[in-house]
């Protein structure tokens, strides 16, 4: 075996397989949504501090700026696009019940994070919070993200904000 | 915010990572976690990576009639999950769930921390504690060196050029007194001071102590003269010692110009470890 400059990738995506020609040095991000058109998963930070770009590898919650895609070869991958089975999932489903959508950008990341966390549930408030810190939400939305949190894997879920009169206007 | 070009090679065998990283400019991928952060920065640029995540026997999390041997590829997760880890060296498993998030935890491993040589290693701080040891292999063979004589300072161990650290083995510390603390400005952030302590209690007296201070020197080490302070007395009295005292003398804090002010970080080592310690003492009486 000799170092390489380029690779073949195969990988399974949302149990769709792709299979492309990339430089070794390209981020798993950038592969998803440079590559395969992906462009759900988002790039904030792009050095493991914002979890804008979670995704799941065989199962697991990870940083997709942190792998490169060589490292993803072979693999099962899951991402935001991957979520919804022709309805929303519970955690989607979540965030718009219980306001935990500001702007939208640090929203995959959140979800897929509620996502693998749902598979734990139940969680409380301390475990949901230290689940969540690596995951920054710039408009600080966050009382919404973790109502939303405790909806799908909290022990004591809370309820879904009352519209009230405003939706009727 | 792209790595720079490099060449990769995923190893198959130690054999053939040892000789991919004696090459120049060759740099081991254990789990990334820092290595692709200074890659997507620009701080480094090597040649080749020499990705040894397909070496499993580099994983194992094994119990040694001494303590424990922790692979160089075990992530920061399953120490914080392994019953081995808990049974065997409890403050180990706390220290690895205050490493960054689940997400990096996942995915960083024991090695990498090591091999980084951060001053607020969380996991580094538990090996200098333990008075651990580091495995190396290089090209022509291997070593095993003491953690005091590995971690000389700020990203700065005694690893050859070559060198892939293999594993670590720590004595137990088993007990029932031990305690992990540590302060950040944010949840999960690097520690502005924290502090490991691990007591063996005979006959309700503190018989030994295992202090080490991380997060305001340039490398974790333990601390002598909060120790001294501690062996012999009875551990229901050791929550009156001025271990904070102690430890504020001793601390000597790396140079931050563009960070706090060292009175203030050995303040804050005074802190760490007075809480780590009424956490032991806490902990021990309740056992």
């Amino acid at each position: 075996m000799s170092a390489i400059s380029e690779a073949s990738v195969t990988v399974e995506v949302n149990g769709r397989r792709y299979r492309r020609q990339v430089p070794v040095r390209r981020l798993l991000s950038d592969f998803l949504r440079h590559d395969l058109g992906l462009t759900g998963t988002h790039v904030g930070c792009e050095h493991g501090v914002c979890g804008a770009c979670n995704v799941r590898v065989d199962g697991e919650l990870v940083r997709a700026c942190l792998m490169l895609a060589v490292q993803a070869d072979g693999r099962r991958v899951q991402t935001i696009e991957g979520l919804a089975d022709g309805e929303l999932h519970p955690v989607q489903r979540a965030l718009l019940e219980h306001y935990g959508l500001q702007c939208g950008f640090c929203t995959p990341g959140v979800a897929m994070t509620l996502s693998s966390i749902t598979e734990r549930a139940p969680l409380d408030d301390e475990q949901i919070s230290e689940e969540l810190s690596g995951n920054l939400c710039r408009c600080t939305g966050y009382a919404g993200i973790l109502a939303a949190a405790r909806a799908v894997a909290g022990a004591a879920p809370t309820p879904p904000i009352d519209p009230g009169e405003d939706a009727q206007r | 915010m792209k790595p720079p070009p490099f060449t990769y090679l995923r190893a198959r065998t130690l054999e053939e990572a040892l000789d991919a990283l004696a090459q120049q400019g060759a740099v081991a991928l254990a789990g990334g976690q820092t290595l692709i952060p200074l890659l997507n920065f620009g701080d480094l640029a090597p040649a080749t990576l020499v990705d040894i995540n397909a070496l499993p026997a580099l994983g194992a999390i094994e119990e040694t009639p001494e303590g424990l041997a922790v692979g160089a590829l075990a992530r920061h997760a399953q120490v914080e999950s392994s019953p081995v880890v808990r049974r065997r060296c409890p403050p180990l498993a706390a220290a690895a769930r205050l490493v960054a998030h689940p997400p990096v935890r996942a995915r960083g491993t024991f090695g990498g921390s090591l091999a980084h040589g951060h001053p607020c290693a969380e996991l580094t701080a538990v090996v200098a504690a333990a008075g651990g040891q580091i495995e190396l292999r290089g090209a022509h063979g291997s070593r095993t060196v003491d953690h005091t004589a590995f971690a000389h300072g700020t990203f700065d161990r005694a690893l050859a050029p070559g060198e892939l650290i293999t594993g670590v083995r720590l004595p137990a510390m088993d007990g029932a007194a031990w305690g992990v603390h540590e302060i950040t400005r944010r949840t999960r952030e690097y520690a502005m001071a924290g502090a490991v302590a691990a007591l063996a209690v005979d006959r309700g007296v503190i018989a030994r102590a295992r202090v080490a201070l991380f997060g305001v020197e340039a490398a974790p080490r333990r601390i002598g003269t909060v120790e001294e302070l501690l062996v012999g007395a009875p551990l229901v009295d050791a929550a009156s010692i001025a271990v904070a005292d102690a430890a504020r003398d001793a601390a000597v804090p790396r140079d931050d110009p563009d960070g706090d002010s060292p009175d203030y970080r050995r303040h804050l080592a005074g802190v760490a470890i007075g809480r780590a310690v009424a956490e032991a003492v806490d902990r021990g009486a309740h056992t």
